[in-house]
Formats: structure tokens, C-alpha cells, sequence
């Protein structure tokens, strides 16, 4: 007992003889505690912004684009059309690395020249492009390279990579709440997304994901039994289109040509060569588009 | 020409509208260039005969695709067909019209028709004058979403085993196929 006297004596001796600089101050550690949490969370939030996408998020950004392109252009009547091109879209995507998605197909009651996928797997092809296609093994090549974007997620990181900034500040600011259920992105979250989609639609891809949806597209073809020749005889007739008879096209806007296409294609022709007498499908094609008006 | 101007007058009808379908017909069909010397072959097959030596450049029109291999024929009126391989084809480089045209009103017209070789192009045009305009990057940031006809295509979406089914309806079997690219750097799972 007689010892924790001198001890508690001798501290405060000790303390009081210490210049007030070098004293123990426990405000400063309360706000170094703070500091630390804070840093703890906007090391947490940015992280949020910079992680990949959940299939979640995707497919919800995603629908947030397939409602604006519904709200652009109208989907086009003819169920037994929409029927059939899904029959054929989900086969195809079958033979993709993400098999399970929600593959869906729309037809656009547009006569120009469009086919587009957005993330998530909804997939769409204008009856402008479907009916100068001759073939359901053409059908399979363009329907090949739209699911090939979605299996390589090429959408979603060219918004992931557009849209940092801006999640960053959005996460930052917390408007959104980064611990809150399913989507930690939340409803303004995932609006930023969609719209950055959007802007990156009307721009277009680079042409290395172009390029490379071409040469996977004409693979999925090939896993699915068709002739692989399809893709290439769609660009060799997108290659011959006119552009003043078949009105704006905003996917032939924003792709490279055609031709320089083809040239890439060309790369893997021992490869195509080998599946080329698969069979095309022309008669079941045919019938549909022949009860089309 | 066999055609005397007093021929009644439903013959003459006749004879203008088998043109008219005729060279709808022939409007329609794709214009290619060969991008290199090729063959053009009696058969989709490279051991088939050669029924002509094509240089680089040639215009043809496309007829029929098969596999790896395109039927053309070319653009002169007594022009041969034969296939010639897909990937020696590429569409045409867009020129500016320079000399002028060969005769004018009907005669000029089917002086095109049957012997034009020198292709009218317009350079790439605006829609706004054809009116098609389709979907512009304007109209898509600007439209209202519609929700409703994204329900609707959800629903008319096909499920795994009912696209299966439609493809072996159409003896579509599905195949092993390598991804060339990922072949080359052997890379793990480059069949899936």
C-alpha cells in the first residue's frame, strides 16, 4: 500500500513538473481515433466504386439500358419473330462461358441497320438487319457477337472505367449508403451506371472488344453446330450496304468497318475453315421472315 | 433488238415492267471487290476448275454464299459465275463519280444498267435527307424508359431446354471449338 502512494506521488510529481507541450492530451487521441475510422471508410467506400461489379448490379444497370433503348424504339409486333430469335440467341449463348444468365432477345420495329447487347444479356437486332440476313447461321454469328460482349463484360468495364470518377464522389459524399443491402451502390448508383452505359453505347466500343466479340461470336457460332461463315458473310454484306438507302445506323456509327473486320477475321480462317460445312439453316430462316408483312 | 415501236400496247407495258423488276432486281444485289488476285472456281472447292483468274479490285455480284465461299458473278453482261473464297472479297471502295455519264434518259440508263462498270457513289450521306432516322445517340439519352416492353421481352425469352430442343430440330449439334486466341497463348480453359 505504502509503495502505490510513492508511485501515484512520483507520477504526479513527474506530470506536473513535465512542460504542458509534452502532456498526455486525450482530446487528440479521441480525434486520432476518429481519423482512423474515417480513413477506415473512405478506404471502405473507395473500394466500393473501384470493385467489380456484382452480377447483380450488371444485370440491373443493364435493365435500366434495355428500358431506355424500349423507350427509344418500339418492339416490334410479330411474336412468332421474337419467339424464333430468342430460340436461336439462347442457344447460341449456351455455348458462352456464362450459360445461366437471363438471355433475352428483342426485336426493334426499326428498318435501319442495329444490333446491340447491354449488360446483364438482353441482346437486341433490328428487322431492318433481319431481313437482309439469308441464313439462320448468319442470324447465329450476329446474335454469336453481341452475347460474346456480354461474356466478356466489355460494357461493363468501359462504364466501370467512365463512371469512377463520379462513383468515387457519389460514394464519397455518401449519397450513397456503402453498407446498405443488396446493391451497395444503391439507386443513384446504379442510375450513374445506366446513364454512363448510354453515353458509351452512342460512342461505341474500342475497336480491340469489337474485334474480339467478331472472333468469339464466330466461335460460339461454331459450338452451336452452325457454319461459322455466317458472321463473315454479314459483314461482307454490311460491307456492300449503301448507306444513303438504308438510313442512320448507329451500330454501323460507332463499330469499325467492315472491312477492316473481315481483314481480322481472316486471322482465324483455318479455324472457321474447319467447321464451314456445318449447316446454315436456310429454310426454317426463310419461313420465318417469308409470314413477316 | 426485236422491238418495233407500233407493238400494241400491252406487250410494250409488259416489256418496261419486266425491266423495271429486272433491274429492281439487279439494284438489289450486293456489289463486291476481290482485294487480291484470286480464282474464281467452277465449284466451292479449291480443287475444283478455274474458270477464271481474277485480278485485284474486280467488282462482282454476290449470288450465293456456302460455307467458305461466295458465288459471284461478274459485272459485264456476258460475265462468267464461279465461287470465289469468302475472305478474297471485300466491299467496294467508295469513289467520287469523276466522268460523266454515258448518254443520258432511257438509252443512259441502260447503258448503266447492263454495261456500267464505273460505280456512282455519293459520299456517306446524312439520313436527314432520306428521313430514316432510327436510333440517334440523342434520341437514346432522351428517351422515357419503358419498363412495360422490358417485362414483355423477359417473357418472351426462351428457356436453355427449349432453345436445345429448336436446335436439334434443325440437326444442330453442338461442337467442341477451340477460342484461336486463347489456343495460341495456352491458356487453361480455352474450350469454355
Amino acid at each position: 500500500m505504502k509503495n502505490v502512494w510513492i508511485v501515484i506521488v512520483l507520477a504526479a510529481l513527474l506530470g506536473a513538473s513535465l512542460p504542458a507541450s509534452a502532456q498526455f492530451d486525450f482530446s487528440k487521441l479521441n480525434k486520432l481515433g476518429d481519423a482512423l475510422k474515417k480513413g477506415q471508410d473512405v478506404a471502405k467506400k473507395a473500394s466500393e466504386a473501384t470493385r467489380e461489379l456484382t452480377e447483380a448490379e450488371e444485370v440491373e444497370a443493364g435493365d435500366g439500358m434495355a428500358a431506355s433503348f424500349l423507350g427509344a424504339v418500339p418492339l416490334h409486333p410479330d411474336a412468332e419473330l421474337q419467339r424464333y430469335v430468342n430460340r436461336v440467341g439462347r442457344w447460341v449463348a449456351t455455348q458462352s462461358r456464362r450459360p445461366d444468365l437471363k438471355w433475352s432477345f428483342a426485336v426493334l420495329d426499326t428498318p435501319t441497320i442495329n444490333a446491340f447487347a447491354v449488360p446483364g444479356g438482353t441482346i437486341f437486332i433490328s428487322v431492318g438487319l433481319l431481313k437482309r440476313l439469308k441464313s439462320e447461321s448468319e442470324l447465329a454469328g450476329v446474335l454469336g457477337h453481341e452475347v460474346a460482349h456480354v461474356m466478356q463484360r466489355h460494357h461493363v468495364k468501359a462504364i466501370q472505367a467512365a463512371a469512377k470518377t463520379d462513383l468515387m464522389k457519389m460514394i464519397g459524399s455518401e449519397v450513397v449508403d456503402a453498407r446498405s443491402g443488396a446493391s451497395p451502390l444503391g439507386k443513384e448508383g446504379i442510375k450513374l451506371l445506366t446513364s454512363t452505359g448510354l453515353t458509351i453505347m452512342s460512342k461505341g466500343l474500342d475497336k480491340a472488344d469489337e474485334f474480339e466479340a467478331d472472333r468469339i461470336g464466330a466461335v460460339l457460332a461454331a459450338r452451336a453446330g452452325y457454319d461459322p461463315y455466317g458472321l463473315v458473310a454479314v459483314l461482307q454484306m454490311l460491307a456492300a450496304v449503301k448507306q444513303e438507302e438504308s438510313g442512320f445506323s448507329l451500330m454501323m456509327s460507332t463499330h469499325p468497318t467492315p472491312n477492316d473486320r473481315l481483314t481480322e477475321l481472316e486471322k482465324f480462317t483455318s479455324t472457321l475453315d474447319r467447321f464451314a460445312a456445318q449447316p446454315q439453316v436456310e429454310d426454317r430462316f426463310a419461313k420465318v421472315l417469308a409470314q413477316l408483312k | 433488238m426485236p422491238f418495233k415501236p407500233h407493238l400494241n400496247r400491252f406487250v410494250l407495258a409488259a416489256y418496261w415492267l419486266a425491266l423495271a423488276v429486272f433491274s429492281a432486281a439487279v439494284v438489289a444485289q450486293e456489289v463486291v471487290n476481290t482485294n487480291r488476285a484470286t480464282d474464281m472456281r467452277a465449284a466451292p472447292d479449291d480443287s475444283s476448275a478455274v474458270v477464271r483468274m481474277l485480278a485485284p479490285q474486280t467488282q462482282v455480284q454476290v449470288l450465293e454464299r456456302r460455307g467458305a465461299w461466295t458465288r459471284v458473278k461478274g459485272v459485264e453482261p456476258e460475265a462468267p459465275s464461279g465461287w470465289v473464297r469468302m475472305m478474297h472479297l471485300r466491299g467496294e471502295v467508295i469513289i467520287e463519280q469523276a466522268a460523266p455519264q454515258r448518254g443520258s434518259g432511257v438509252m443512259g440508263g441502260l447503258n448503266r444498267l447492263f454495261g456500267g462498270s464505273q460505280q456512282t457513289a455519293a459520299p456517306r450521306a446524312q439520313s436527314a435527307t432520306l428521313g430514316i432516322r432510327g436510333l440517334s445517340p440523342e434520341e437514346l439519352q432522351a428517351a422515357s424508359p419503358n419498363p412495360q416492353a422490358l417485362a414483355k421481352v423477359r417473357g418472351l425469352a426462351a428457356s436453355k431446354d427449349e432453345a436445345a430442343t429448336f436446335a436439334k430440330t434443325a440437326n444442330l449439334a453442338a461442337a467442341t471449338v477451340e477460342d484461336p486466341a486463347e489456343a495460341a497463348t495456352n491458356k487453361p480453359g480455352a474450350r469454355r
